[in-house]
């Protein structure tokens, strides 16, 4: 029981693992190079019997010698049959897949649409399209990981979206793995795959992590380090705008002249002038390594962007966001943080 | 509950396999491998594809009739309807992929077809003659042929209390050659069965196993008068020893033997057939043989005149005797038998027989041709002999009356060391004299045969192969699971296997139509037959999509009932997952109801 040797053994396992699917990766970036959109056709469809495909052909084949042998033209016909089920199944396999149109849903956009926060589940969204009127996809699987595929069938010329997550495992722009398409249509005797790389991105935040301004900075006034407070000397409440009711919002802040004009329920919003406005600083957080501090950062966002306050940015090397409001601006800030490096 | 967990609508392939069970009864298919087909139903049934198709292959090669053929065409469709990649589809959907895929399959199987009868392997006119050994005509030449063939003929083990044998009294005859157009010694075909027992008080009687390799052929072979106990031989009156049933696998047989039996009388035709010779040949022959008579009164003086003859003159006992100055190709024209005797002297053991036969005839004794073994090699290490197919050989019988048939051998008399010390030392001798028609196999065969232990290696390996069949048959030359067969039928079960068999797949079958209907709840069983009445109307639910859902889209396609298809999907959904007990025939009202508003 020489462990060292196992573990030696297991290194080269892993070695040797990392190696073939670094090679294969390559192969493949040449083979089915990444777009946005792609047409399934000779170039990116591999097929492989399955092994139960390998049965049926082989078993076939030795049933056909004996006929042959027995001079047995009725076994001879049969296993001719079989045979011809089988190459059939190739063909049939490889149509299942060919001229099917894969793209990514919003490839246009400069910056993905799609966002998330680190572990949770990033989404993709792929639209298939059977381009041929006569021509439908039955049985195809579709997915990032083998153990993860699903189910997808295409009526002659439709199309279809599908959705398929990946846990979003670190913040920044994370790009989908390489698709699984995959068909076993229709006797299960050939397996025929593509692995398209449609580019599909999405943007990651960072987890956001529960954390406390140091409390001694937040009452204490405006410095030229830590955490300012931009004080408005009016002293009055500035109406900044108007926003969808929710459920426990005062009535008193009601619009009713905008129910009135027939736009609906609204909620005038103000900024208190007396409250601060609030530039989050890597230096709220001494000690803490980087992605730490974005996470709390990423928390203190959310969290004062929920109590309607104004929250500017500034990060290490980069410039300075003004102090803003709203979902956007929220976006704008989380993106910051996502991309920051 | 995920609705996609089970297929849309009946499992059409169970019933079609207990119907497929059913249909082994018909005539037709009774021949057909109860033992492999029904296992392949059970498979198919329990969905496991791969070994329903493993058994399927295994009976096809059993198929005989266009009729059997489209059974097992008709299990194969069964079998892709079962390998549908979408095992959830319905069985409809299930079957138009199955037909559609042995439809067009029908070019290539066509094209496959093609190629095989275009090969040429259905000719039956051109079996070669290494496939067939000794065959059922002999012609100069064909046994001689066979020379050259070094594959294994027969193993023979004698029962322990026989008394030491040698090779010159191993004559294992084949068949009986009787006609003679010239050129040919052929069999008669009109068979004579004995159907009588071996005599119980017989002298000399040897008992035996002989393991005959396949060759294709109706005939085995024995000593002497031999009488087997095989099933479907029967025993010709001659002495041959033929089966119905194709030797296409090896075949494990005993053997009893005893002598000819000495007062026999000759019927009228066979004596005619064994004197019968081709009017207007061989006028040289007949000529000598009847100055020959003249001296010789007594038969069997005359034969060993003949035979004393060919040892005397000089006669050469050769596997290529100098051909023949004109073949004709009419047969019969050609005087053979006088050009062998007065012009070459040159022949094989053929040659000898035919013409000793003819002479014989000629003289007016009744005489024929006997093909089969001679010879064989004692295996020191089991006690059994071991023929090869270069052992084949031809001899002669003549009636004597008050004798019945002796056997002449003028190869004996020609060349007494084949017959004595054994083919293969007579064959070394062959090859230091020309070596021309022994192929590279028997030249190396030979000289392996000079390296001193090479016989024990040889050996050696012939009883370990040996041992292995005996291992794997019975006494009775049976397959060893046939004892249990034999058991079976002493005890009066001899159907048992196939009730036991057909009574797993009517359980496995009902089992299957059972579960497929009872795994749903009452309320979901409804629910799945409406949606199946909705699917024909193209109302049927799409994927994802819930109950409710679905039952709301059906409203918006009847507006005037749009509220109770509603109420109705609530109700739906509220008994299969809402947490009370639901009474379904209420149900089964509405759904009632609503289906006649469509």
């Amino acid at each position: 029981m020489d462990t060292g040797l196992r573990q030696r053994a297991a290194g080269l396992k892993q070695y040797w693992h990392a190696h073939w699917s670094a090679r294969q990766a390559r192969w493949l970036a040449r083979r089915v190079p990444p777009v946005t959109q792609l047409q399934l056709s000779q170039k990116t469809i591999f097929i492989l019997p399955t092994l139960q495909g390998v049965i049926v052909g082989f078993g076939a084949s030795i049933v056909m010698v004996i006929a042959i042998a027995e001079r047995n033209p009725v076994a001879l016909m049969l296993s001719a049959l079989m045979l011809g089920v089988f190459l059939l199944g190739l063909i049939l396999c490889y149509r299942n897949l060919s001229g099917l149109r894969l793209a990514a849903h919003d490839a246009d956009d400069p910056l993905p649409r799609r966002r998330c926060f680190v572990g949770d589940t990033a989404r993709y969204t792929v639209s298939l399209s059977a381009p041929a009127r006569s021509r439908s996809y039955q049985n195809l699987w579709l997915g990032f990981t083998a153990n993860t595929l699903q189910p997808v069938s295409l009526a002659p010329g439709g199309d279809v979206e599908v959705n398929l997550n990946v846990t979003a495992d670190r913040r920044g722009l994370l790009t989908a793995p390489r698709l699984i398409v995959r068909t076993r249509y229709p006797a299960g005797l050939w397996q025929a795959w593509s692995r398209p790389d449609l580019l599909m991105r999405c943007l990651v935040y960072p987890r956001p992590q529960a954390c406390l301004l140091p409390p001694l900075i937040s009452t204490a006034p405006a410095g030229d380090h830590g955490r300012q407070r931009l004080v408005n000397q009016a002293g009055m409440d500035d109406f900044i705008g108007l926003r969808d009711y929710q459920p426990g919002d005062s009535i008193r802040r009601v619009a009713w002249q905008a129910l009135a004009r027939g736009q609906g329920l609204k909620t005038k919003q103000f900024v208190r002038d007396a409250e601060p406005q609030i530039l989050l600083t890597f230096e709220d957080f001494p000690g803490r390594d980087a992605e730490t501090i974005l996470a709390c950062l990423c928390f203190q966002v959310l969290k004062f962007n929920r109590s309607g306050q104004a929250i500017g940015l500034r990060l290490p090397g980069e410039g300075v966001i003004r102090p803003g409001y709203g979902e956007a601006h929220k976006h704008r800030l989380l993106q910051a943080l996502a991309l920051w490096t | 509950m995920d609705l996609r967990l089970m297929p849309a609508g009946q499992d059409l392939v169970i019933p079609a396999a207990l119907c497929a069970a059913i249909l082994l009864i018909l005539p037709a298919l009774q021949t057909q491998p109860w033992w492999l087909v029904l296992p392949c139903l059970i498979c198919l049934i329990l969905r496991w594809r791969t070994l329903a198709f493993v058994f399927l292959c295994a009976a096809i090669s059993y198929a005989d009739t266009w009729a059997t053929g489209s059974y097992y065409a008709g299990l194969l469709l069964l079998l892709l309807m079962r390998m549908h990649s979408d095992p959830l589809a319905g069985s409809a959907a299930q079957l138009a992929s199955a037909l559609r895929q042995l439809f067009w399959s029908l070019p290539l199987l066509v094209i496959i077809a093609l190629l095989a009868v275009g090969a040429g392997w259905s000719d039956p006119r051109t079996p070669s003659q290494s496939m067939t050994g000794v065959s059922d005509t002999m012609t100069p030449g064909s046994v001689s042929e066979l020379v050259n063939d070094g594959d294994l003929a027969m193993r023979v083990m004698f029962a322990e209390s026989t008394p030491v044998l040698q090779p010159e009294d191993l004559y294992w005859r084949g068949l009986v050659l009787e006609n003679f157009d010239g050129h040919t010694w052929s069999r008669h075909d009109r068979l004579q069965f004995d159907l009588a027992p071996a005599p119980a008080l017989a002298a000399q009687r040897l008992q035996y196993r002989v393991t005959l390799e396949p060759r294709r052929q109706f005939w085995l072979y024995g000593l002497h008068q031999a009488y087997t106990s095989r099933p479907q031989t029967y025993r010709d009156e001659r002495g041959m020893l033929i089966t119905s049933d194709m030797v296409r696998q090896r075949v494990r047989y005993p053997v009893t033997s005893i002598e000819p039996p000495v007062d026999m009388a000759l019927d009228g035709d066979i004596r005619q057939r064994n004197l019968a010779v081709p009017a207007r040949a061989n006028p040289r022959t007949r000529d000598w043989i009847g100055s020959l008579r003249s001296q010789y009164v007594d038969d069997q003086a005359l034969a060993s005149a003949i035979l004393r003859h060919f040892s005397e003159e000089a006669f050469y006992y050769t596997l290529t005797p100098t051909p023949s100055p004109t073949p004709s190709p009419t047969p019969g024209q050609v005087d053979q038998i006088d050009d062998f005797l007065f012009d070459s002297r040159e022949g094989y053991c053929e040659h000898y027989a035919g013409a000793l036969t003819f002479m014989l005839r000629a003289a007016g004794i009744p005489a024929r041709v006997v093909v089969g073994y001679q010879g064989g090699d004692f295996n020191p290490i089991t006690g059994h002999w071991t023929v090869y197919q270069y052992n084949a050989h031809a001899w002669v019988e003549a009636w004597y009356p008050g004798t019945g048939w002796k056997r002449l051998d003028p190869t004996a008399w020609v060349a007494p060391d084949r017959i004595l010390l054994g083919m293969d030392a007579w064959l070394a001798a062959v090859a230091d004299r020309n070596d021309s028609t022994l192929d590279r196999a028997t030249r190396q065969r030979l000289w392996l045969a000079a390296v001193p232990g090479y016989q024990r290696v040889r050996d050696s390996l012939d009883a370990a192969h040996y041992s292995w069949h005996l291992g794997i048959y019975d006494s009775e030359g049976n397959l060893r699971t046939e004892d249990l067969n034999d058991w079976l039928t002493e005890q009066g079960l001899d159907d048992l296997p196939v009730w036991l068999l057909a009574a797993l797949l009517l359980f496995v079958g009902l089992r299957a139509m059972w579960s497929s209907r009872t795994r749903q709840s009452p309320v979901m069983q409804l629910y799945l037959r409406l949606d199946g009445r909705l699917r024909r109307r193209q109302l049927g639910r799409r994927q994802h999509e819930t109950i409710l859902a679905h039952m709301a889209r059906v409203g918006s396609h009847c507006p005037a009932h749009a509220a109770q298809w509603r109420s109705l999907g609530e109700m739906l959904s509220l008994a299969a997952y809402g947490p009370g007990v639901a009474d379904p025939s209420v149900i089964r009202g509405k759904v009632r109801g609503l289906l006649k508003t469509l």
